[in-house]
Formats: structure tokens, sequence, C-alpha cells
């Protein structure tokens, strides 16, 4: 069965006072996919959020929802943790998470029962009945996290979800918002500056930069065109050798020691029309090879380079 | 949704100490006080006695059969409780009166026709109801004295012609009459009101604010109409002046109803108590004793199932009006910290 466009977003536009915060973005999020929203700051990332939670309206372009036009109607399917997150001081932890939840549409009964179970999950059931005014920023994120997640939404959306967490609880978030992809099949729209979770987590990325889409995809497609024919070499020998042996068969785009001072890694991007088995037999037989692998692009060089390599500032 | 907001904005608000302290505790307080200095003016409610030095002779002369020196009007200065007289022609010395069972001495000569004032020695300050019983008493005795004196009118005559004019209002078109009282009344209403909505209408905006400050707004207009978020927290907020206001009435009502039952049990209203009636026609029952007062008497003229359901409806109609200017001012304001600056507007739109 093919798969539907869970957010459709067509050459949206928005303005605030002269400035152009979104200038024809397009994207498309598939259902049930972990979709990653990049972007330095400034880049329209919130801006486009705020669309799909009903906060603003776009002034031109459209948004489509799980295959119709996104209205306020739509906002009961979403569960949004923002990046800047409050709660009111003055309540106690499960009388806010209720009241958050109510708001979702869920009835007192339901809501408490699914609240209960995930406070016990992500291990803040002894918090309560406490006031929300003691809870540490790491408690605090749990309890809004689950605030929204506890109505099951066709969409989440996540912005920084994992700042401020300490390394075991960010896991337990990421393991948290995998399995709500998999058990609900809740398609996740995850913003974030975190590469590693982008890594992890993610399914398709877009790019954004000063309200445009630099690049947009799915993970596994945008490193291998970043890829570009690069491939990562660890071999015995020195640098001036391997610079030798390799000759015009390919670029020596890096180069650096290992721990054993013996052994270096290269990445090399190989001459056009020279084939990888070729080049291996020609320089196997002045260097000592141990391993040639594709060069793993991280989505972090994917990021910087991207962004600076703007055709405005080439 | 919104029943589910004007909930949380009304239960967080009302269960906070400072809610409930003022509205019970404050309005108690007041009570408090009232019934302290009721209370007070009862204890200090010891008989007192009272030595008149008379060094002009001109309210008392001597009296051969009983030895005494004794006032020219005992009319004057009747024997009541809390309130007895001794007369005499000289001063006592200090230590005289120290040792004396006297409380008081007032010192008088001729000179009070001049400027009106004698002189009060005591030791420990007399009840004020005690001093003012005094000084009615020695008031009157003088004025026989000048009437007799300066007119050669017998005083029967004199307070026959003596007149006092009082204006009463009335409205040429209700043909209502317009007491001063009354407009006391609707100015405390008034204040009530202005008072109310202001300081609710500033919750509202600090709500506001607050919530935007720290974005959980952006949670909650991803959850619900950003109308329904608005009504639902001048509604609830709204109910939580309403229910203090309804608060001041009950308890208002309750000081009235036990205050009046107990002043009565206790006798204070009674000739001769504390407050000092001696017409035989004032009862025993407290609101016979308020339509006896003139300052009070009009509390009972005012139809204060009006005065209610018309402070309900300017406070529901004035709150709705005012709470929204609040809450855009709220909304306009960027930081928390220059909501302060913003109160005045809406604050003085509504004065």
């Amino acid at each position: 069965m093919a798969q539907q466009l869970a957010v459709e977003i067509r050459n949206v536009v928005k303005e605030y006072g002269g400035h152009r915060a979104l200038k024809g973005v397009s994207l498309e999020v598939m259902e049930g996919s972990v979709f990653g929203l990049l972007g330095p700051n400034g880049a329209g990332k919130t801006t486009l959020i705020r669309m799909l939670t009903g906060i603003t309206a776009p002034d031109q372009g459209t948004i489509g929802f799980f295959g119709a036009p996104w209205t306020r109607e739509h906002i009961r399917s979403v569960g949004y943790l923002p990046e800047e997150r409050g709660l009111y001081k003055s309540m106690r932890v499960g009388e806010q998470a209720l009241y958050l939840a109510r708001l979702r549409g869920l009835s007192r009964s339901e809501a408490e029962s699914r609240l209960r179970s995930w406070f016990e999950r992500l291990e803040v059931d002894g918090w309560w009945n406490r006031e929300v005014a003691d809870l540490s920023k790491g408690m605090a994120q749990k309890v809004q996290f689950i605030a929204a997640v506890v109505h099951q939404p066709r969409l989440l959306i996540l912005d920084e979800p994992l700042s401020g967490f300490d390394p075991i609880n960010a896991q337990r978030i990421r393991e948290a918002i995998l399995a709500i992809r998999k058990d609900w099949g809740t398609t996740v729209l995850l913003s974030t500056h975190d590469m590693g979770s982008v890594e992890e987590l993610c399914d398709a990325v877009a790019l954004l930069h000063h309200g445009e889409v630099l690049l947009t995809g799915p993970v596994h497609t945008l490193r291998e065109q970043a890829r570009d024919g690069r491939i990562a070499v660890r071999y015995r020998g020195n640098a001036i050798g391997f610079a030798d042996a390799i000759g015009a068969t390919a670029q020596l785009l890096s180069s650096q020691l290992e721990e054993d001072p013996h052994f270096q890694r290269a990445v090399v991007q190989l001459a056009p029309g020279m084939e990888l088995p070729e080049w291996i037999r020609q320089v196997s037989r002045s260097v000592d090879l141990w391993s040639v692998a594709p060069h793993a692009t991280t989505m972090r060089d994917i990021f910087i380079h991207a962004v600076q390599h703007l055709p405005s500032q080439a | 949704m919104i029943g589910i907001i004007i909930r949380r904005e009304y239960t967080t608000r009302v269960r906070r100490r400072a809610f409930l302290l003022g509205t019970l505790l404050g309005p108690f307080v007041v009570a408090l006080v009232m019934g302290a200095a009721v209370w007070a003016g009862l204890e200090s409610e010891k008989p007192v006695k009272a030595y008149v030095a008379d060094l002009g002779g001109l309210v008392t002369h001597w009296d051969s059969v009983r030895n005494a020196w004794v006032p020219n009007c005992p009319e004057c200065f009747p024997e009541r409780p809390g309130l007895a007289y001794r007369f005499g022609e000289k001063a006592m010395e200090e230590a005289d009166f120290l040792a004396s069972d006297f409380d008081v001495m007032v010192e008088f000569d001729d000179a009070i026709l001049q400027h009106g004032k004698g002189l009060m020695y005591y030791e420990g300050v007399p009840s004020l109801t005690a001093q003012s019983r005094m000084q009615r008493d020695l008031s009157e005795a003088i004025e026989r004295f000048r009437v007799k004196e300066e007119s050669g009118l017998d005083y029967a005559t004199y307070k026959r012609l003596k007149t006092d004019i009082a204006l009463v209002g009335q409205d040429v078109v209700t043909r209502t009459g317009e007491a001063n009282g009354r407009a006391a009344i609707g100015f405390a209403f008034s204040l009530l009101l202005f008072l109310q909505i202001t300081v609710y209408g500033m919750h509202v905006m600090r709500g506001v604010v607050e919530e935007k400050s720290n974005r959980i707004v952006e949670v909650i207009i991803s959850s619900v109409k950003p109308w329904e978020w608005m009504a639902g927290k001048v509604i609830g907020i709204g109910l939580v002046g309403l229910t203090q206001i309804v608060g001041f009435g009950l308890l208002g009502w309750a000081v009235v109803a036990f205050g009046g039952g107990w002043l009565e049990a206790s006798g204070a209203l009674a000739p001769g108590g504390m407050m000092g009636l001696e017409e035989p026609a004032v009862g025993l029952d407290w609101q016979t004793w308020l339509a006896a007062q003139p300052e009070w008497s009009f509390l009972l003229d005012v139809n204060w199932g009006l005065m209610v359901a018309a402070t309900l409806f300017f406070y529901v109609a004035g709150f709705g009006l005012y709470a929204a200017l609040f809450a855009a001012v709220g909304a306009s304001v960027e930081q928390a910290s220059a909501k302060n600056r913003s109160i005045g507007f809406p604050g003085l739109f509504e004065l």
C-alpha cells in the first residue's frame, strides 16, 4: 500500500513586519516517518511549526494534513512540544498534566490512566502530587513530553526535545519517540540541532536556511549524494608515500595519524572514470592498504557543507 | 474545552492562601476590629464617679437640708448605672483626688461662659461614653444657666423656640428622596466594584503575560481555539472575583445578623446600656435600635436585594469589558517587567 503524505507544504510564504521568514517553502512528510527539520537559528523552522500547530497561518501557499487541507479542527490530532517550555508553577504536576491532556480531548479518567502509565514509563511517577516549581529542568521536560504525546497524536511535533536531558534520559526519550512511531504509527516532526539524534531517529530531513529549503529527502539518499565518490582508506605507511602512490588516480581530501603511528586514515575522491577495484589494484602495489570503504558522510557534514556552500556565497 | 479552562483558572486561584485570606480574613478582620472596638467600649464601661468642681457656682448650690452641693437642674445630671456625680465649690488638691474614690474631677469657673471649656482630671482615662455623657450633661446645665441669665426665658420655652433646620432632598423625576447615607452606600459599592474589577482585571493581564513569557500559551493555543482560551481565562478569573463579592456579602450578613443578636443579648442596646439610649421608646432588638439612630437609620431603607443584584450585574458586565481590555494590554506586552507600566491605560479608562 502506498504511503500517504502526513504533511504536504506547498510554496508557503510568511512575512513578519517586512521580514520574509519563509520564502516559498515546499516539503513533504510521509506518514509514519520521523522527519527532521534542520537549519541554523532564524532559518524559519519555528515559523513552520507554528503554522502546523495553528498558532499562525501562511500568507501564501497551502498546507495539507493527511490528505486534506489543514484547518484548526486538525489541532486535536497534533502533539506539540515547543522549544521554550513552560508549565504553570503554582499547579501540581499531575493536575497540570491532566489539564493539558483534557484540553486535547481526553476524558478525565482516560487522561489519568494514560498519564499514570506514562509517568511510570518515564520514571516521574513519584512526582504526581508535587508542585511544578519543585521539578528539575529534566523532570519538567519529561512532564511536557508526556503532555505532548498522551492523546496519541497522528502528528507529533517536537522542537529540540532532547535539550537539557542527561545522556540516559535523552536516550529514554529517543526510545520513546521510536516506540510512539512504531506502536501508534505517529508521524514525528523533529526540529533539532542535535545531529546525533537526526542520524539515529530521522528517516528524512529538510534543511532550511533563511526561509528556504536548501535540501530535503531521505537521510540515506542525502548521505549517498553527499558521499560523491569519496572513500575512506586505512593504510600502513606515511602520508607522503601515500600521496605519491595515488598520483592522479584520486584527490587526497584528508589524512590523519591513528593512535598507532604506523597507521593512517585518509579520505580520497577518485578521479572521474576511475573504478574502485582498478584504483585498489594500482595503489596496493606501493601502499600497504588495510581497509577501503565508502566514506560515511555524517548529517553534520552535510549540514555544514550545505550552509557553507550556498550559491550566493560561492 | 472552555469549561476545563474556566475550572483551572478558578480553582488555582480560589485555593490560594492570598485569596482565602483576602475573602475570609479581610472582612473578618474588619468585623473583628469593629467587634473589638465595641468589646473594648464595653470593657471600659466600668462605673465612673465624677466630682464636679463648680468654682463660680454656675450650675450648683448648697443644699442645707442634704448638707451638700447639689445641681440647680437635677435632671441635667441624672444618676446612671455607669456614672455618678458629686458636686463641690472647690477643686480638690491632687493628693486628695488620688486618695479619694473619685475617678474624674471636672473643674470650671465663670470663664466657661466665654470659652466653653472645662478641665477634666483623671487617673486612668474614662471611657469615651462616660466622657460624652459628662460633656452632654454639663453642656445642658450651662445652657440652662445662660438661657435663664441672658434671656429671661424659661428653659422649656427656649427649647420650644430653638429651631434646627434640615434639608430633605427629592428627585423631581423619580419622586424619591436622596440622603447622604444612601449616596455613601452607592459610593461604597462603586468602590468595591472598581477594586474587584481592577484587581481581577490585573489577574487576567498577569496571566496572559506569564503564559506568553513562559510559552505555555503555545501549547494551549495548539489545543484549543484562541477565543476559548481567552474566554475561559476571563470567565474563570471573573468567577473568582464574584466568589469574593459573594463571600463579602455573606460575611457582612453574618456579621450584622450575629453581631446584632449578640448586642441584643448583651443588653448593650437596652435603655441606659452601652449605647446610651435613654428614651423608653427604644426596644431591645437591633433593628429598632438602628431605626432610632439618625445617622444609620437609612440602612433599613436601602433595598439590599436590588443593591446586590445591581452589584452583580455591573460586576459581570464591567469585568467582561475591562478584563478584555487588560488582556489586550497583556497580549501587547512582551515581557513581564513591562506590564506594570501598561496598567495605567485600562485603569484610567475604568476610573
